[in-house]
């Protein structure tokens, strides 16, 4: 466990977060996969065309919602 | 005598080096050429993330589709420079570059050369220096599948 608390001491995105995402995979060709991404708190649909934009759009968008409005999504 | 030591060359080479599993997780630090320093990641997720924001910031390899977003961020040009310097020349004439290649991870050390960016993903090659095999891979899923796969040789042999 020390190891862990080195890596999270070090790391600045150590902050609660949560979001709700629904995830429709539309495709699953060339070793990735392509569909629609709905952020169910925004009620904001995108089209992501591959795993690593798929992770990187939750991503940013719960990089977004953990600044100064943890609690309100917390309580959402 | 042993096989020769599968080595990759590349400027925007990046060496994983797993230390933990935890919570069904990677932890470890990415090594590049740029820096003394390595940067932590606590998940695979961050893993991926920091790794394409490195080579966002290189602007190397170069990005095949722009990065769409969830929370309207604008979309960001790329500023060609006056004198056509990509960013990893700049990077590289003022921090210089070491070897990496002799850094290890305590469970894992993977060094990956990511080629193109095509597909909004990554396609490359990646050694992993446990069993010094040369891997491709056509996508960053495939990377961490590749991770994951000797992870779990190596686990199985400890066993």
């Amino acid at each position: 466990m020390a190891m862990m608390d080195d890596y999270k001491s070090k790391n600045p995105y150590d902050v609660k977060k949560r979001g709700t995402f629904i995830v429709k995979v539309d495709d699953c060709s060339n070793a990735t996969w392509r569909g629609n991404v709905v952020w169910a708190d925004e009620n904001i649909t995108k089209h992501f065309r591959s795993t690593l934009e798929l992770i990187k759009l939750i991503d940013e968008s719960l990089e977004s919602r953990s600044i100064g409005d943890n609690e309100e999504v917390g309580s959402a | 005598m042993g096989a020769a030591k599968q080595m990759l060359f590349a400027r925007n080479l990046i060496n994983i080096c797993i230390d933990s599993v935890e919570n069904v997780d990677y932890q470890g630090k990415i090594w590049h050429q740029y820096s003394d320093e390595p940067v932590c990641f606590e998940s695979g997720v961050k893993l991926l993330v920091m790794m394409d924001e490195l080579m966002d910031e290189w602007g190397f390899p170069q990005k095949g589709l722009e990065q769409r977003s969830l929370i309207g961020r604008g979309k960001k040009r790329h500023n060609r420079q006056k004198n056509d310097e990509m960013s990893i020349d700049k990077v590289q004439k003022t921090n210089g570059t070491r070897n990496i290649q002799n850094k290890k991870g305590k469970l894992g050390t993977y060094i990956v050369q990511v080629s193109f960016r095509q597909n909004a993903t990554w396609q490359g090659h990646v050694v992993c220096v446990n069993c010094n095999e040369k891997k491709d891979f056509t996508s960053a899923m495939e990377l961490i599948k590749i991770i994951e796969q000797d992870l779990g040789n190596v686990d199985e042999k400890a066993e």
